[in-house]
Formats: structure tokens, C-alpha cells, sequence
């Protein structure tokens, strides 16, 4: 009969678990962003408006969402490669004394915690299968 | 602070840096506004639009709670080739907590430099 009873945890293996979950969490955020583009919600100084994003699709095409190893720790980075995504994110003048309006599309998924959510319920699932 | 109140603060601090605004039948005057300008206002060199409207934005804390705090934004515009950075120096020197967002011009698209700044309220 055994005399002694051990707890051992592994921090690496808990770690390493979650790095996935980190990356699918992510991945959830981004198709989010994108979901967000695609909305009639933006306003427009003209008819239609509320109107979505999407005028050629480059700019929801140029998406790219990026698993990177990082040290310490992982790192998942999300961007829009277009010559003038922050002009539609964040508004602009233009030459012609017109303004663009801001439509910042990645605001509302951050402010509503969609990693957060989407991470815990991911990282949950992970912890649980581990023996 | 209001936007107000802002607006005016940034007319002194920014006093021998901003640009001009020419209107039709108007003297011309600095380039800074309380909202969106006239749009047969023509500026040259730095002009700088306060929000009449602030900002919200809801930080995310530890478990339900959140954070929800009011921000000013200014946006400095460069009309021709005039640097935006000793304006940013001031105003983020002079307002803590004050972030930027470089929106990088484009000859092309029409696009003029211009730099965002968010001033907590």
C-alpha cells in the first residue's frame, strides 16, 4: 500500500496547452473583424447609409491573421494590408477638402471581449484533457 | 474639459505652428476647428480638427466588469509638406495619457498625412 500521495503539476504541459486554444481564440477575433466589415452599419455622408465596408473587397481580401511563435510567449497578429486601411479605420482628410468618416471595424469585437470569451471556453476544453 | 475648452487650449499651445484657412469673404484665420470645417474652407500647412463628439471606448477588466471612458480626438492634418511631429510632441507632452494613430498619406488615393490623437477627457 503505497505511504505517501503526490500532486505533481507540470507547467509546461499546462503552458503548452493553452498556446492552441490562444491561436483558435484569435482566429475567432478575426473572422469577427471581418464579419464587422461586411455589416450595414457604417455611416455615409450619402445614400445608402448605414452601409458596410465593402466597396472592391480588397481591403477584406488583404486580411491576413498570423500565428507567430514569439518569445516569451506566443503571439497572433491580425492585419489589413492595404495602402489605405488606416485611412478607413481611423477616417481622413482628403486633398480635395473632403473627410472620409472613421469606421474602425475592429473596435466593437475587442470592447466585447470576443478573444476573452472565445479563449476561456477554448482553454477550458484544453486544460480538461489533460491527464 | 470640453471640446471647447480644448479646442481653444490647443490654439495656444500649437499658436506658431498651425496653418491657414482661407474662406470666401472671410479673413483668413488659424487652422483649427471645433468640428468639420466648411467645406469651401480651403487650409494650407497644419490643420487641426477637434471632435465635436468625444470618443468611447470601453476597456475590458477582470471578469463582467469594464472600464468606459470618454476621449477628445484631434486629428492634425499636414496640407503640403509641413511636419506633423513637433505638434504631436506638444500635445502628448502637455496631455498625459494621450495616444496617437498615423493615418500615412497617399498621392495617389488623395490621402493627406495625417496623425490621430485620443486625449483622455
Amino acid at each position: 500500500m503505497p505511504d505517501d500521495f503526490d500532486i505533481k503539476w507540470n507547467d509546461e504541459q499546462i503552458l503548452g496547452s493553452l498556446v492552441e486554444p490562444f491561436h483558435q481564440a484569435n482566429e475567432v477575433l478575426g473572422r469577427k473583424f471581418q464579419t464587422e466589415i461586411t455589416a450595414k452599419k457604417w455611416g455615409w455622408p450619402s445614400d445608402p447609409s448605414p452601409r458596410d465596408i465593402v466597396d472592391t473587397g480588397e481591403l477584406r481580401r488583404s486580411y491576413v491573421g498570423e500565428r507567430e511563435a514569439g518569445l516569451p510567449a506566443p503571439e497572433h497578429s491580425h492585419s489589413w494590408n492595404t495602402e489605405y486601411a488606416m485611412a478607413v479605420h481611423e477616417g481622413a482628410r482628403l486633398k480635395d477638402g473632403s473627410s472620409l468618416p472613421a469606421r474602425p471595424w475592429t473596435k466593437e469585437p475587442l470592447e466585447a471581449k470576443t478573444l476573452e470569451t472565445a479563449f476561456e471556453k477554448l482553454a477550458k476544453a484544453s486544460l480538461g484533457r489533460i491527464q | 474639459m470640453t471640446p471647447v475648452q480644448l479646442t481653444a487650449a490647443l490654439k495656444a499651445l500649437l499658436v506658431n505652428l498651425l496653418g491657414t484657412y482661407a474662406a470666401p469673404g472671410l479673413p483668413s484665420t488659424s487652422a483649427i476647428y471645433l468640428g468639420n470645417p466648411p467645406s469651401d474652407w480651403t487650409a494650407t500647412g497644419l490643420e487641426v480638427i477637434v471632435s465635436l463628439d468625444p470618443d468611447f471606448d470601453n476597456t475590458a477588466l477582470y471578469g463582467p466588469e469594464s472600464n468606459l471612458e470618454q476621449t477628445h480626438i484631434v486629428r492634425l492634418v499636414a496640407h503640403g509638406p509641413v511636419p506633423l511631429a513637433p505638434a504631436v510632441t506638444r500635445i502628448v507632452r502637455k496631455y498625459s495619457g494621450a495616444s496617437t494613430a498615423t493615418v500615412p498619406g497617399n498621392e495617389r488615393l488623395g490621402i493627406l498625412n495625417q496623425i490621430i490623437i485620443r486625449i483622455p477627457r
